[in-house]
């Protein structure tokens, strides 16, 4: 593995008996204390009851375990963390079970992670149901010489009366209690937004937020409009998230591209993975720049492709650049800046002949890491995995249903100073050649025999998906 | 050592019973217990009752969270009823519910070669059964999406996909005589549902039913058959595949109450 590169399964030893599908992961740092991580994934208490867990590393990511603070029943039904310069952690939910067809949002709160004490409810709304929860959190100053912790949650709020594209944000989160307001962000007529809403936050005040505007089809080949919006006072500018008007139409949010293709497929079609609401967004952090910013999407520009778009904006997102990057057959994009001003990017790329409903041994899932020094001219590719596609088979062995998602709606990056870290799920086999550039498991496990094995050492488990950390130094 | 609640009240609540030995006070066998202010170390003698994820500890020694360490030292022994806290990467942590003399009257009961996670699988159908509405065998005779079943609102990931069963009753365990029910049931693969039982028609199994209270699912006319729910992953066991709800079921039958 390179110096500089750690790749580490978070799964602990003593859970080296699980065979759960432990998608969608989600990742958050310590600002203030980087040794202390927090990851999040669809796993679910293995004790059979109580809260839902999450993964926390009090070593820099070296080693993992898992502790229930979520108050979820067994798992959450979405889960997205990050800590604040305070390193309160923060998590926005989808709480379980689902009752009447509604979706419970919860925006969480935990001001000391290792004490074990389940997570405060914040912010707590149901009603029509609301989607996705992604959470980021900043800092602000707080008048009194300290720092406020200021938290944007983007979320799909079916209780809008059209649009559906939603913030939940508050600029004194640590408050008790908290402030939360929220606003609806995609002000154009429309039939409803997809599930993604992604919000950036940069120190001097600055919020943009992303989401794909509805603008036609029909089930499942939906038409959208990409958009991005922006808010220059943490929220507090009139009207919220006004700052950026497209010149088609004088309203808020710019057109970044529009009438694009993004089918909505609730089935395993897409190297067993569905597809249908995929979106990044990242700003460069460093002081001055908060005018930079990058996006991501995924759509169909051909027949049957599913095709990442990374763009960049550095005018404050009044116009942007054609694709610095174009990804074909991808997924789970997302993109962050260091504070030495180098841009990442990573993406789960499906590779081998693709034909949808169909997967066979010469497909893979290939998670990429791509660095650039000059903001996206020229990379650098760090292959972190590559996994065989149809294995595991969805649905897993012994079930008669598959699950979806398969790897996740999501996977996150961040940087924290100069280095970057992330988090992505995969297919578990303990097989050097999946992992070019070397990997870390904690679960019991046999390199050359390519089998993991239960806590007793002996007893030989069956291959799943699970959450894997990364970070690296440029 | 023993608390207010009975041992029968605390196996209820807990996950993970054991009988143990502490072998040192205000101290961990993992580091990411940093407060050992109230842990001890137990060494786990027996495993009465556990979920599949512990039951590997017997004869190995754990982290125990307690209530009053004031009330133990090392040497003791006792049944610990608790539940899992802490899963690291050298051991797991348990909180204990409470505590009891390994002499007095013990639950779950010390029966010799029981299997601690078939224990705990029965108790769980046990309570299952005891909270459902209806409690059936019989077979699937059809399958319809209902008319609000809205699949059509567009992108919604959590959309559960309603659809109803139509099952043809051979043998009412619980609740009334009835020779056909409709079930309701989420076709959606979703994590927020893929767990629920998926039923198709010639489905033959057990059914443990809840009747639809509350929200979309309530049907309007007071003429049409009750409509019940299957959403947990229990609601439903294949005949051709036993568990847990055919071993109660036959406890039952044996005692006369099914």
């Amino acid at each position: 593995m390179p110096a500089n590169l750690t790749l580490v399964n978070i799964i602990p030893q003593s859970l080296s008996g699980e065979t759960n599908f432990d998608s969608e992961p989600n990742l958050a740092v310590d600002p203030a204390n980087p040794s202390l991580i927090c990851a999040s994934a669809f796993t679910p208490n293995p004790a059979g009851s109580g809260d839902a867990p999450i993964y926390v590393s009090s070593d820099g990511g070296n080693t993992w375990s898992l502790q229930a603070i979520v108050p979820s029943d067994q798992m959450t039904a979405d889960i997205t963390l990050r800590f604040s310069a305070n390193s309160n952690l923060y998590a926005g939910i989808i709480r379980t079970p689902i009752q009447n067809d509604a979706p419970r949002l919860n925006i969480l709160r935990s001001t000391n992670v290792l004490s074990g004490v389940e997570m405060t409810v914040l912010v707590d709304r149901t009603g029509q149901g609301v989607d996705q929860p992604y959470i980021q959190v900043g800092s602000a100053a707080d008048g009194q010489g300290g720092t406020a912790d200021v938290v944007v949650c983007g979320d799909n709020d079916f209780n809008q009366p059209s649009q559906t594209a939603t913030l939940d944000f508050s600029a004194s989160a640590a408050s008790s209690p908290a402030p939360f307001s929220t606003a609806a962000v995609d002000v154009r007529a429309g039939n409803g937004d997809a599930p993604s809403i992604r919000p950036a936050i940069h120190a001097d005040g600055t919020v943009y937020a992303a989401f794909l505007s509805r603008t036609g089809g029909n089930d499942p080949n939906f038409i959208y409009n990409v958009v991005v919006t922006r808010d220059d006072q943490l929220g507090q500018g009139a009207p919220p998230f006004g700052a950026l008007t497209d010149p088609s139409d004088g309203l808020a949010g710019v057109l970044v591209a529009t009438n694009r293709l993004i089918p909505f497929i609730n089935q395993p079609v897409f190297g067993q993975e569905r597809i249908g609401s995929t979106l990044t967004i990242g700003v460069d952090p460093r002081a001055g720049q908060s005018g930079t910013v990058f996006l991501a999407w995924a759509d169909r520009v051909s027949q049957n492709d599913y095709t990442i778009h990374l763009v960049k904006s550095t005018d404050r997102g009044q116009t942007w650049s054609a694709d610095l990057l174009t990804i074909t057959n991808a997924t789970n994009p997302a993109v962050a800046v260091n504070t030495d001003g180098v841009l990442a990017f990573v993406y789960q790329q499906l590779t081998g002949p693709f034909t949808p409903n169909q997967v066979s041994a010469a497909n893979r899932w290939v998670t990429h890491l791509q660095t650039s020094t000059d903001m996206g001219t020229t990379w650098n590719d760090l292959v972190l995995a590559t996994t065989p596609a149809n294995q595991p088979p969805n649905p897993p062995p012994g079930q008669v249903q598959a699950m979806l998602p398969y790897l996740g709606d999501y996977l996150h990056l961040m940087a924290a100073g100069s280095t970057f870290y992330g988090i992505f799920s995969a297919n578990n086999t303990p097989d050097p050649a999946d992992f070019p550039n070397g990997v870390v498991f904690q679960r019991n496990h046999d390199m050359n025999a390519r089998t993991l094995f239960d806590v007793d050492g002996v007893t030989p488990v069956d291959i799943s998906i699970d959450p894997f950390f990364f970070k690296l130094t440029p | 050592m023993a608390g207010t609640a009975s041992p029968e009240e605390l196996a209820a609540k807990a996950r993970f019973v054991f009988r143990g030995t502490v072998q040192q006070l205000n101290a961990t066998t993992i580091p990411e217990v940093r407060d050992t202010s109230h842990t001890a170390v137990v060494r786990v003698d027996q495993t009465m009752q556990a979920p599949k994820s512990l039951r590997h500890y017997t004869g190995k020694e754990i982290t125990v969270r307690l209530d009053d360490p004031n009330q133990m030292k090392a040497g003791d022994e006792a049944m610990f009823y608790t539940d899992a806290w802490l899963f690291g990467n050298g051991g797991v942590a348990v909180r204990s519910l409470g505590e009891h003399d390994v002499g007095t009257r013990t639950a779950p009961p010390l029966t010799p070669g029981s299997d601690p996670v078939t224990y705990l699988e029965d108790r769980d159908a046990q309570a299952h059964y005891d909270s459902a509405d209806l409690v059936v065998s019989g077979t699937v005779s059809g399958v319809t999406v209902p008319p609000d079943a809205r699949d059509n609102r567009g992108p919604r990931e959590h959309d559960p996909q309603w659809r109803e069963a139509v099952v043809d009753v051979e043998q009412v365990h619980k609740g009334q005589p009835t020779r056909q029910v409709v079930v309701r049931f989420p076709a959606s693969l979703d994590r927020a549902w893929h767990q629920a039982p998926k039923l198709r028609a010639g489905d033959r199994g057990h059914f443990l039913l809840h009747g639809a209270e509350t929200g979309p699912l309530v049907r309007g006319a007071e003429e049409e058959p009750r409509l019940y729910t299957a959403l947990h992953p229990e609601d439903f066991e294949r005949a051709d595949h036993p568990g847990p709800i055919r071993r109660m079921l036959s406890r039952m039958k044996e005692a006369g109450k099914s």
